[in-house]
């Protein structure tokens, strides 16, 4: 094999660098959940689930999806000021540079009287991707903008073992909606490898990984995509190396666990 | 791309991580053979030690089978008295009477045996491939025994490689009158072996005996059957004296009253008879104690 190849090869798990989003029966199932919610007549809706789930790559989907059929709105990036989410979703609304605004009430002002000129009715969704970043007035702000039924918007957050984000003032009672995605099991994460080699072209690699190798990526990533995408990118830069300086060491039909736990130990996921 | 240094390194954390690996793989084995050699040590002896158990459970059982006593009843001396005349009492001594021999299992306090004869079963080396057997004759309780020696019979049994009936009958001859024959159940012993009978015969003192008795269990049976031993022996004064501790126990006894009334007329005070049958048939009904009352009254008591 080629430097080349094994290079390829970490390149289909650079995390978030390429949108191959990949169907699996849990986010299938959260996908078919959002796409209900959306179309009913809420205000909020909070998508949650752990660091590394899939949540981002099911709201870019769900945007690119919709985003023809339907008004809606993905910020991927957090805002820390009011303005300046004000002004981005001005522009995303109208697709044209926002006005200067003094504050909330101007900017819910110029909005609602410009939608009724254009006669957009329907309430416009935004899709809000790492809402714990936000601070609670922004988040305020945007409750207070959902009550006007101009806007709904989907709050995508990061669930933590240490903390319940429902109980959380601004979540408690206004949400009306509520979405979780959990953890891959052990036959999605051998689907998702799979599929990410199929869906880059890397059809000869599928032999590459046998049972053990998913039994021990489940094993060290517990399931979850961002970390097996960093485990198999470190992976594929270890064999780059040997097959650069010992490529006597390595056998391109056949993966030696060995590299697997390097991999693991590099990432911190095996504790030596 | 890692540099080789990180790769060095790497593989110097998997040499390390490998080797832990397979130093826990071995604890584990160890500790598991360590935890199991004393489980499994423990298991074997304890199901040594049960199994011993069980054996001599099953050989005391056999032993018990073996060596639990059998009763027979030698009439040797009937003795016929107004006591034989009591329900339970007199059919035993009816049985006694008509019964050539045979076996029952009875306690002590049935009073009903004449002569006990236990079987002892005497462990043999088993080299010897022979067992014996020994019956001892020992004094009843029995009212209705009325000899003032009692007799001790023991039968020894050994046994050869002889074919065996179930039951083997053994002829004791008495000392004063016939031969019986004893049905002797051997079948639990050795089935092969033929048993050969030793008869050894001892005096034993019947009032030590019976006051031995009676001061272990305070019985009233032991008081009545001193009150006719002494009474045999014409010793009147003990026959009165027991018959006064036996109505002790039970003032109802019809046979204290009894042993008492014809004591105090043995002494030479018929009054004194008189007073205690007739104060006893105030609130007792008994044809025995009128029968009693109208001999000595008539003066005509025989016995």
């Amino acid at each position: 094999m080629s430097k080349n190849e094994y290079i390829g090869l970490k390149n289909v798990f650079v995390d978030g660098g390429v949108f191959d989003y990949i169907n699996l029966d849990k986010s299938s199932a959260a996908y078919e959940k959002l796409t209900q919610a959306i179309d009913k007549p809420l205000k909020l809706i909070l998508f949650f689930g752990k660091p590394g789930t899939g949540k981002t790559f099911l709201l870019q989907k769900i945007y690119n999806d919709f985003k023809k059929k339907k008004n809606i709105i993905f910020f991927p990036r957090p805002f820390f000021n009011e303005i300046e989410f004000l002004k981005a979703l001005y522009f995303e609304t109208f697709k044209e540079i926002s006005p200067e605004f003094s504050g909330y009430d101007q900017f819910l002002s110029t909005v609602i009287e410009k939608l009724e000129l254009s006669k957009k009715h329907k309430a416009i969704t935004v899709l809000i991707d790492e809402s714990q970043l936000y601070p609670n007035e922004l988040i305020e702000k945007i409750r207070l903008l959902a009550d006007s039924r101009k806007f709904k918007f989907l709050f995508t957050v990061h669930k933590t073992d240490d903390e319940d984000i429902l109980a959380k003032d601004y979540f408690q009672t206004r949400i009306w909606e509520t979405i979780e995605l959990e953890n891959s099991s052990y036959n999605e994460v051998k689907t998702y490898i799979e599929k990410k080699l199929i869906f880059h072209n890397k059809f000869e690699y599928l032999s590459l990984f046998k049972e053990k190798h998913f039994k021990l990526v489940m094993k060290l990533t517990q399931g979850n995509l961002r970390t097996i995408n960093k485990l198999l990118f470190k992976l594929f830069e270890i064999l780059e190396y040997y097959d650069v300086s010992s490529p006597s060491k390595i056998n391109p039909r056949s993966l030696n666990t060995k590299f697997l736990i390097m991999a693991g130990i590099s990432q911190g996921m095996i504790n030596v | 791309m890692f540099s080789p240094s990180e790769i060095a390194d790497l593989e110097k954390k998997y040499s390390k991580y490998y080797m832990k690996k397979v130093l826990k793989l071995f604890s584990i084995i160890f500790l598991s053979i360590l935890i199991a050699l004393p489980v499994g040590y423990y298991i074997l002896i304890y199901n040594n030690t049960t199994n011993k158990k069980q054996d001599k459970k099953i050989i005391n059982k056999n032993k018990n089978e073996i060596i639990k006593p059998k009763v027979l009843i030698l009439p040797k001396k009937l003795y016929n008295t107004v006591l034989t005349k009591e329900s339970n009492e007199t059919n035993t001594t009816k049985k006694i009477k008509t019964s050539t021999l045979h076996e029952i299992n009875k306690s002590d306090k049935n009073m009903s045996v004449n002569k006990i004869v236990q079987i002892e079963t005497i462990k043999k080396k088993k080299e010897e491939n022979t067992s014996n057997l020994s019956f001892h004759i020992e004094p009843s309780n029995d009212l209705s025994y009325k000899t003032s020696t009692r007799s001790l019979l023991k039968l020894n049994f050994s046994y050869s490689n002889e074919k065996n009936t179930p039951t083997k009958i053994a002829k004791v001859e008495e000392k004063n009158d016939t031969i019986k024959e004893v049905k002797l159940p051997i079948q639990k012993v050795s089935q092969k072996k033929k048993p050969r009978i030793k008869i050894e015969m001892q005096d034993i003192d019947s009032v030590r005996y019976l006051k031995d008795k009676f001061q272990n269990t305070h019985n009233i049976i032991f008081a009545l059957m001193l009150c006719e031993e002494y009474y045999s022996q014409k010793n009147y004064r003990e026959s009165l004296n027991w018959s006064m501790i036996a109505n002790d126990i039970d003032n109802q006894s019809e046979r204290s009253w009894i042993w008492f009334a014809k004591s105090k007329y043995r002494l030479g005070k018929p009054n004194d008879a008189k007073m205690a049958l007739k104060a006893y048939l105030k609130s007792n009904e008994s044809e025995t104690i009128k029968s009693l009352l109208k001999k000595i009254e008539n003066g005509s008591l025989d016995d």
